[in-house]
């Protein structure tokens, strides 16, 4: 296999291993060296929160590829090793063992990193985030039937792990600095049935307040919320959001501002370097943002491959993404402001609905719980723009398929 | 053991499996579905249409499961969800068919 026009990878998840299959199917026969700084192929990150935390999987399963994919796909796996530098005018990345990769492409899906409370990091035990194997693999040895454990932040993390850990036996308790759980991503009516689903289930969620201060000697034993209350914890799971690991970028004198930038076909400011996944910041109907999400990964990973081979523009789609919690499924499509006004189909059972985001006339987002089946439509009727009256779409006497 | 797999492109295939893996991940390793959203039931990407004489043989379709597969387009009576299919030795020669994701 030719090397005359490699492909260098610096990152090793969802993104990355798209960004493999993608390009070899395109027929793209140039080398491929693919470094990640963690020790493991890429792995399914969904799961971390649900299923393996749960202990319902072995770690193996969690591979997005077995080994022997990357073999099939003449990829060259660098693992354990952290990229130093980006040396633009050489062409090469440096490694921190020194060793010098040359590229033709460079593709930059290095992902984030869990953001930490301030002062709590490493110096206190109990104080838990989860990003990777290793954060699951820490908190599942941590627990213990009973256990009383602080969840900081109401967003998905902090609610998926939430319902698994009280699955578990755990006492759970989410602080939520805003008024309502997912306050930047999900419809109002929404999110109030996920509460009452957690509720339900016996755990905890405030809403209006954060953590002031943590207290315990060499382990977590409580925190003070903004409110003045002591809540004991044995264990704190902080997930507060993620920051992107763009300093990589940065030092390389690419343009940076929330993650790395980069245009509609995910190059950044150096027309030879991308950047895909949970990192960039790309263009979106909202505006500059990064979207946390496998879809991103994926899609990201698919223009960039295009991109690279020189190929057509994989069609645009709107983006996508799914969250469990207990035996509720959330499935969402497309993007609203903030202030979007959502039109509601109630469902028949107070815990189904679907919520509908309309811009000139058209479906542009909807987002459903436990309505598999309007999901499947929302996809179709946002994908074709179709025009639709906001009444038709609530009332339930009329399928939505027929819309 | 081996199931028979026709793909998208109408190649016939005979993949490689083991007891206790899922349908989707067998198809997955070999790029023949998307898989989206990792088996947990969300995307439809993963959708079959199972040869009639081996689709009396697996358990019924799951309730979450039947809703995505009843709107998508292009499913019928043959169709399932690949995630929810686990291979076991009684499945050996299992013969499903890819289908368009949409």
């Amino acid at each position: 296999m030719s090397g005359a026009e490699p492909v260098v990878i610096v990152g090793g998840g969802q993104a990355a291993a798209q960004l493999v299959g993608s390009l070899r199917s395109h027929g793209y026969v140039g080398g491929i060296t693919l470094i990640n700084a963690e020790s493991r192929l890429p792995y399914h990150r969904p799961p971390l929160s649900k299923k393996y935390l749960l202990g319902e999987m072995p770690t193996d399963k969690l591979l997005i590829r077995k080994p022997e994919y990357y073999e099939r796909m003449e990829v060259r796996p660098v693992l354990g090793t952290a990229v130093a530098s980006i040396q633009r005018a050489e062409r090469q990345v440096v490694l921190d063992d020194g060793q010098a990769i040359d590229y033709a492409h460079l593709v930059l899906a290095t992902g984030g990193r869990a953001l930490t409370l301030i002062g709590t990091a490493g110096r206190m035990a109990g104080v838990h985030h989860l990003r990777s194997i290793a954060d699951a693999d820490a908190l599942r040895s941590a627990i213990f039937p009973g256990c009383r454990v602080v969840l900081v932040g109401g967003g998905y993390i902090g609610l998926e792990v939430a319902a698994s850990l009280r699955k578990l036996g755990c006492e759970v308790t989410v602080l939520e600095m805003q008024n309502r759980v997912l306050a930047r991503s999900v419809a109002e009516p929404i999110a109030e049935v996920l509460m009452d689903c957690h509720a339900r289930n016996g755990g905890r969620i405030h809403c209006g307040r954060g953590v002031q201060s943590i207290h315990g000697d060499s382990s977590v034993s409580s925190v003070t919320t903004t409110d003045g209350d002591e809540i004991p914890a044995d264990l704190l799971v902080v997930g507060v959001g993620m920051a992107p690991n763009s300093e990589l970028a940065e030092a390389a004198g690419l343009e940076c501002n929330n993650g790395i930038r980069v245009d509609a076909n995910c190059r950044t400011s150096d027309p030879e370097i991308f950047a895909i996944g949970d990192v960039a910041c790309r263009p979106t109907t909202l505006g500059c943002l990064r979207l946390e999400s496998v879809d991103n990964a994926i899609q990201t990973a698919n223009i960039a491959a295009a991109g690279i081979v020189g190929a057509a523009d994989p069609e645009a789609t709107a983006p996508w993404f799914w969250s469990d919690q207990y035996d509720s499924k959330l499935q969402m499509v497309g993007l609203a402001p903030p202030d979007a006004r959502w039109h509601v189909r109630a469902n028949g059972r107070a815990d189904k609905l679907s919520c509908f985001y309309l811009e000139g006339g058209r479906v542009v987002a909807a987002q459903c719980l436990n309505a598999g089946g309007d999901f499947m439509v929302a996809k179709r009727l946002v994908a074709a723009g179709t025009a639709i009256c906001p009444e038709r779409l609530t009332d339930t006497g009329l399928a939505l398929r027929d819309l | 053991m081996k199931i028979n797999v026709t793909d998208r492109a109408g190649n016939q295939r005979l993949l490689e499996c083991e007891e206790g893996d899922r349908l989707m991940d067998v198809l997955a390793e070999v790029d023949l579905v998307e898989a989206t959203c990792g088996g947990e039931c969300s995307c439809a990407t993963c959708q079959v249409y199972v040869a009639p004489e081996w689709l009396q043989r697996l358990p019924e379709r799951g309730e979450l499961e039947a809703e995505l597969l009843d709107e998508l387009l292009n499913s019928n009576e043959q169709s399932r969800l690949a995630c929810q299919i686990n291979l076991d030795t009684a499945l050996a020669g299992l013969t499903v068919t890819i289908a368009n994701a949409e």
